[in-house]
C-alpha cells in the first residue's frame, strides 16, 4: 500500500526577508513581558534577536551552533540566577522566550519558518493565561496577523509587499470572526481546572491582615486600581464610601492582628437597617480572600461569606480580577457582641501608657456617657496640634505615648490605634477596622475606582442602644481626606498630607479624560469578555433555546456550525465563472439597464447610434453624458487591434451614470 | 471530458486539462497536524486558567487554521495545465517538458508545485486571468520513448498546513537520444559523389561565393564581416561538385550496440557541426545524406528508437 518514495527534499531554503519579518515578530510578541521580566533577561533576548538580524545584514558575522550553545546555555544560566528554578510561570515563560529567539539562529529552510511561528503562536497565548488586558491583547493581535502574513508570504514563489500579505493576513482573520465567535460562545468550559499547576503570585499589592505604624503609608505610595465599584443606583456621598477589609482585635504593643475572639461560625445580624444599596464590583486580584463591601455588607448571595464582624471573604484567594454583586447598608444598627467579643474588644497590651491611661481617668470623671467620651477623644485630635503627614517621626518604644504626647503626627493609621486603644482604656470596646475610603468617579464609564492610595484604617466602638459604630478619627484632623483624593506629593518629614484639587490645566484634565476613557474601555473588556464563563454560558444557551443539550450536544452543534462555515468559505472563494462576453459587452448591458431605469427600454435592434438619437428626443437631459459613453463604447468595439480609448475611462463613466427614472414615455 | 477508469481524466482535444472540484484533494501536513495540536494545547491551557482572552486567541489560530482549507483547496480549483512535449534531451541528462497554466475564475493563484515522478519539484504563482509556463524536469536514464507519466500538481498556500493536490497521467511524451561518447571519433570514410554538372574540379574546402543566409545555415560558414558592414546576413559558400559526403554506418563503428549507438550519435553531433552532408545507415534503416537541423534529429531520433537486444 505504501510505496517507497523518494527521500524528501530538505525544503526549500528562507528567503532573507522572511527571516527578518520573523525576528521582528519575535521582538514585537516579547515586548510585553519587557515590564515582567527582570531586565537582564529581556535584554539577552533582544540581543539574541538582533544579533541574528544583524548577521543577514553582515553576512560575516559567526551564526555558527557553538555560538547558538553558547547562547542557550548563557540564557538558561540567566533565568536560573533570577528565578532560581526553571519551572514556575515566570521562569517558564523566560524560558520559551529564549526558545523562540535563538529558534531564529536555526532557521534555515521553510519548515523551521513553519516551526517558529507555531512557537510564536503558543508563546502569545501562554502570556494571556494570566494577563487578559485589552492593551495586551491588541498588541498580540497585531502579533498574530504579522505571524499569518509571514506564513503566507512563504508560501508563494514570487514575492509581494509586506502591504499585500498583511493585507491577506487581515482578510483571513475576518473570515476567521464567525467561527471564532461561535467557538467562543459555545464551547463548553471547565467546571474544575483539569490539573493545578500554580502561576504563582505575582507581586501582587494590597492591605494586609495587620497594621502598624506605617504600613497604610506604605501602601498608599501606589496608585494601582483595588478595584471598581458601579451603583444600580446614585453612588453613595463620599463620607459613605467605607470599603471594609480585614478587621483587627488584638493589640500587641506595636502591631494590630486579626486574632478573631471565638469562631466565627454565625453570621452576625443587624437588628435594624435602612435602604440597601446594590453594587457590582470588580476586584483586581490582591492574593488574599477579602472583598471589601461597602459598610456594612448584607448576606450575600454566591460564594461569598460574612463574618461575624462583618468581613466578607471569598472562598479562594483572589488571584485574578474577581466580579462581586454586592448588597449593603449604609445606615444600620447591629446585635451586641456576645461576653467573648467584648472582652477581645477591651484587650490591651501589658504596657499600656499610663500617661494616656491618666488622660482617660480625666474624662472619664468629667462624663459618663460613652459617646461624650468619644467625642473628647476627638476634641483631642482636633483642637491639639496634631498633624496629618505621610512622612511621620518614628515612634520609639510606646507608639502610643508617643504618638499622643511627642510626636502628634500621624497618618490614619496612626489616629486610628490611637484613638481605638483610648476607647479601650475608657472600657469602651472597639476595633480597628482597615479597608479603603472614597474612590475616583469615572464618569465616562459611570464607576468608582478605588485605588491602593485610597486605602484606610479608621475604628469601630460599641455604644450601647447603637451597636458597632463607625469613628474615623482622620475626619476630625483631616476632613478633606473624606472628600478627596490625596496628592502624592512627598512631602518632607513631618509635612502635612496634601489633597487634590479639582481643575488643573487643560492638558491634564485631557489627559484625565482620557484616562477615564481607556479604563471605562478596559472595565467593559473585563466585565463583558473575560467574565463569559460557565455560568453565563448556560445562560446564553437557555436564552437561545439550546438550554437542553448536554456536553455532547453542545459538541456536535459546534462541529456542524464549523462545517456550515466552512462549506460556506469555500463557496464563497470559488471565482467567477468566465464571462463569455467581452468586457465591454458587459459594461454596455450595465448601461442599458440604467437607461431603461430612467425611462428609455432598449430595442434589441437598435444599435448605438440611434439609441444616442433616441436618448436625444426622449431625455435631452441625458443627452450629453450618453452621448460620451455611447461614442466611447463605439470607439472601442470597432477599434483597431492595439488601438482605441482602454476600458477603464468607459467602465467609470457607466459607473458615474445614474439618471433619474421617469416614467416611459412613448416615442413619436 | 472522459475519465479513466483509473480516476485520471484524459484530456481534452485541446490537451487543456481541467481541475474540477472531484480533481482536487486536500489533507492535512506533517506541519498541520503539529498546529492541530498546538492549538488543542493552547485551548486546554486557556480552559484550565480559566483565561477568556486565550481562549479566544486559541480559537482564532484554530479557526484560521480550520479556514485554511477552503483557501488551499481554491488554489488549485478549477486551474488549467497543458503539457507540451519536450526538446529531446540526451540520456543521462534531464527532460524539460514546458507546462502551461492558466485559469479563467478570477482566482490568483500562489505557490503552485509541479513534480513529475522523481524529478525537481518547480514552483510558480499565478495571477488571475492569466497564463504562465514552467519547465518540469524527469531524469531521462534510457534512451527511447520517455513518457511524462504521473505529474502531480500541489500547493501548501497559504499557510502550510493543509496540502491540496492532484495527479495527472500524461500520456506526452518525448524521444531520448542516446547518450554520445566523449572522445571523438575517428572521421568516416568520406565518399566521393559526382556532381550533376560535372567535376568542376572545385573542391570540398574551396571558396564558392556568398549567398543569403538560409536559417540553418551553420554559423560558422556566415560572413561576420560583411555582417560588421551592415550587409546584412550572408553566408559563404564552399565546396561544389566534389561536396563531401560521408556515410555514417552501424559496421563502421565497433562495441556492444549501445556503445555502436552512442558512438555514431557523436558522429552525427560532430558532422553538423562540421557542415558536413551525411547519411546515416542502421541495419533496420538508412536515412539519405542531408544536412541541417531536422536532418540532425531525424538521425538522432533513429539512433534512438534502434530496438534494443537487436544484434
Amino acid at each position: 500500500m505504501f510505496k517507497r518514495r523518494a527521500p524528501r527534499p530538505p525544503g526549500r531554503p528562507l528567503a532573507p526577508g522572511l527571516t527578518l519579518a520573523m525576528g521582528l515578530l519575535v521582538l514585537a510578541a516579547a515586548l510585553p513581558l519587557a515590564w515582567e521580566l527582570p531586565p537582564a533577561i529581556s535584554a539577552y533576548l533582544a540581543l539574541a534577536v538582533l544579533m541574528r538580524l544583524a548577521a543577514l545584514r553582515y553576512p560575516g558575522l559567526p551564526t555558527g551552533r557553538l555560538l547558538l550553545l553558547l547562547l542557550t546555555l548563557g540564557g538558561v544560566a540567566l533565568v536560573l540566577g533570577h528565578f532560581r528554578t526553571l519551572l514556575g510561570y515566570e521562569a517558564g515563560i523566560a524560558l520559551f522566550a529564549l526558545m523562540l529567539a535563538l529558534k531564529l539562529w536555526e532557521m534555515t529552510r521553510e519548515r523551521d519558518l513553519q516551526v517558529a511561528a507555531l512557537l510564536a503562536l503558543f508563546f502569545l497565548v501562554m502570556q494571556l493565561l494570566l494577563d487578559q488586558s485589552m492593551y495586551r491583547g491588541a498588541w498580540l493581535l497585531l502579533v498574530l496577523v504579522g505571524i499569518l502574513a509571514v506564513l503566507g508570504a512563504q508560501h508563494r514563489q514570487v514575492p509581494r509587499g509586506w502591504r499585500a500579505e498583511l493585507r491577506q493576513a487581515l482578510a483571513l482573520v475576518a473570515q476567521a470572526l464567525p467561527l471564532v465567535l461561535l467557538l467562543f460562545l459555545l464551547f463548553p468550559r471547565l467546571s474544575a481546572p483539569l490539573w493545578k499547576l500554580d502561576l504563582g503570585k505575582r507581586g501582587l499589592t494590597g492591605l494586609g491582615d495587620q497594621m502598624e505604624p506605617g504600613s497604610i503609608s506604605e501602601l498608599i505610595q501606589s496608585e494601582e486600581p483595588a478595584f471598581r465599584v458601579e451603583f444600580s443606583d446614585a453612588p453613595p456621598p463620599p463620607a459613605q464610601r467605607y470599603w471594609r477589609g480585614p478587621v483587627l482585635w488584638h493589640y500587641d504593643g506595636r502591631r494590630w492582628t486579626a486574632a478573631k475572639p471565638g469562631r466565627q461560625e454565625q453570621p452576625p445580624r443587624l437588628v435594624s437597617h435602612g435602604p440597601p444599596i446594590q453594587y457590582r464590583m470588580i476586584l483586581e486580584p490582591h492574593g488574599k480572600t477579602w472583598l471589601f463591601p461597602l459598610d456594612l455588607p448584607a448576606a450575600p448571595a454566591g460564594e461569598a461569606r460574612l463574618g461575624a464582624d462583618f468581613q466578607l471573604l471569598a472562598r479562594r484567594p483572589l488571584l485574578r480580577k474577581t466580579p462581586h454583586q454586592g448588597t449593603s447598608y449604609l445606615e444600620y444598627r447591629t446585635e451586641d457582641p456576645d461576653p467573648e467579643q467584648s472582652r477581645a474588644a477591651l484587650q490591651l497590651p501589658p504596657n499600656i501608657s499610663p500617661r494616656a491611661r491618666d488622660l482617660v481617668e480625666t474624662w472619664r470623671h468629667a462624663e459618663t456617657d460613652p459617646a461624650a467620651l468619644a467625642r473628647r477623644a476627638l476634641a483631642l485630635f482636633r483642637d491639639e496640634p496634631f498633624i496629618y503627614t505621610l512622612k511621620p517621626p518614628l515612634l520609639l518604644d510606646d507608639p502610643l505615648e508617643d504618638f499622643l504626647f511627642r510626636t502628634r503626627a500621624g497618618f490614619c493609621e496612626h489616629y486610628a490605634s490611637a484613638f481605638s486603644l483610648l476607647m479601650r482604656l475608657a472600657g469602651i470596646p472597639s476595633r480597628v477596622v482597615t479597608g479603603y475610603q472614597g474612590g475616583e468617579f469615572n464618569p465616562v464609564g459611570g464607576y468608582l475606582l478605588v485605588r491602593q492610595l485610597d486605602a484606610h484604617a479608621w475604628s469601630e466602638i460599641w455604644l450601647a442602644g447603637r451597636g458597632w459604630v463607625r469613628v474615623d478619627p482622620t475626619a476630625a484632623i483631616a476632613p478633606e481626606r473624606i472628600e478627596r483624593r490625596l496628592d502624592l506629593e512627598p512631602g518632607d518629614l513631618g509635612e502635612p498630607a496634601r489633597f487634590t484639587g479639582a481643575g488643573g490645566w487643560l492638558g491634564q484634565r485631557l489627559a484625565q479624560r482620557l484616562g477615564f476613557a481607556l479604563d471605562a474601555l478596559n472595565t467593559r473588556w473585563h466585565l463583558w469578555v473575560l467574565n463569559y464563563d460557565r455560568e453565563r454560558q448556560n445562560r446564553l444557551l437557555d436564552w437561545i433555546g439550546l438550554g437542553g443539550l448536554g456536553r455532547h450536544g453542545l459538541g456536535l452543534t459546534l462541529v456542524a456550525g464549523s462545517l456550515a462555515l466552512l462549506i460556506l468559505l469555500t463557496l464563497g472563494l470559488r471565482g467567477r465563472r468566465p464571462d463569455p462576453r467581452e468586457p465591454a459587452q458587459i459594461l454596455y448591458q450595465r448601461f442599458l439597464a440604467r437607461l431603461a431605469r430612467a425611462g428609455i427600454p432598449p430595442r434589441p435592434e437598435e444599435g448605438p447610434r440611434d439609441l444616442g438619437e433616441r436618448v436625444r428626443r426622449l431625455r435631452p437631459d441625458l443627452a450629453p453624458e450618453a452621448g460620451a459613453i455611447l461614442d466611447l463604447y463605439i470607439r472601442h468595439r470597432y477599434r483597431k487591434p492595439g488601438q482605441g480609448p482602454d476600458l477603464e475611462r468607459l467602465a467609470r463613466l457607466i459607473r458615474g451614470f445614474r439618471p433619474r427614472p421617469s416614467a416611459p414615455t412613448s416615442d413619436p | 471530458m472522459r475519465e479513466a477508469a483509473s480516476g485520471h481524466a484524459d484530456p481534452t482535444a485541446t490537451g487543456w486539462v481541467r481541475l474540477g472540484l472531484r480533481r482536487v484533494y486536500v489533507l492535512p501536513t506533517g506541519q498541520g497536524l503539529l498546529y492541530g495540536l498546538a492549538c488543542l494545547l493552547m485551548t486546554l491551557g486557556s480552559l484550565n486558567y480559566m483565561s477568556n482572552l486565550g481562549l479566544l486567541f486559541s480559537f482564532l489560530c484554530l479557526a484560521a487554521g480550520l479556514l485554511a482549507i477552503p483557501h488551499t483547496w481554491r488554489n488549485l480549483a478549477y486551474l488549467q495545465l497543458r503539457v507540451e512535449p519536450a526538446a529531446p534531451p540526451f540520456a543521462g541528462d534531464q527532460a524539460e517538458f514546458p507546462v502551461r497554466l492558466t485559469e479563467d475564475r478570477g482566482l490568483g493563484r500562489a505557490g503552485l508545485r509541479l513534480r513529475a515522478r522523481d524529478g525537481a519539484e518547480v514552483s510558480t504563482d499565478l495571477a488571475a486571468r492569466e497564463e504562465c509556463r514552467v519547465l518540469v524536469k524527469i531524469p531521462a536514464p534510457r534512451r527511447g520513448a520517455l513518457r511524462l507519466g504521473r505529474l502531480r500538481i500541489s500547493s501548501r498556500f497559504p499557510l502550510g498546513l493543509w496540502r491540496a493536490w492532484s495527479e495527472l497521467d500524461c500520456p506526452v511524451q518525448t524521444l531520448v537520444y542516446p547518450r554520445p561518447t566523449e572522445a571523438p571519433q575517428a572521421p568516416p570514410l568520406a565518399l566521393f559523389v559526382r556532381a550533376e554538372s560535372g567535376d568542376r574540379g572545385v573542391g570540398a574546402d574551396d571558396f564558392l561565393g556568398l549567398r543569403g543566409y538560409r536559417p540553418g545555415d551553420p554559423p560558422r560558414r556566415l560572413d561576420w564581416k560583411a555582417l560588421a558592414r551592415e550587409r546584412g546576413l550572408v553566408t559563404r559558400q564552399f565546396g561544389g561538385d566534389r561536396a563531401e559526403q560521408v556515410w555514417l554506418t552501424w559496421e563502421a563503428v565497433s562495441g556492444d550496440p549501445e556503445t555502436r549507438l552512442s558512438r555514431l550519435c557523436r558522429q552525427v553531433l560532430d558532422a553538423t557541426r562540421a557542415g558536413q552532408t551525411y547519411g546515416l545507415r542502421l541495419p533496420d534503416r538508412e536515412i539519405p545524406p542531408g544536412t541541417g537541423e531536422a536532418h540532425q534529429h531525424r538521425c538522432l531520433a533513429a539512433l534512438a528508437r534502434y530496438p534494443a537486444g537487436h544484434v
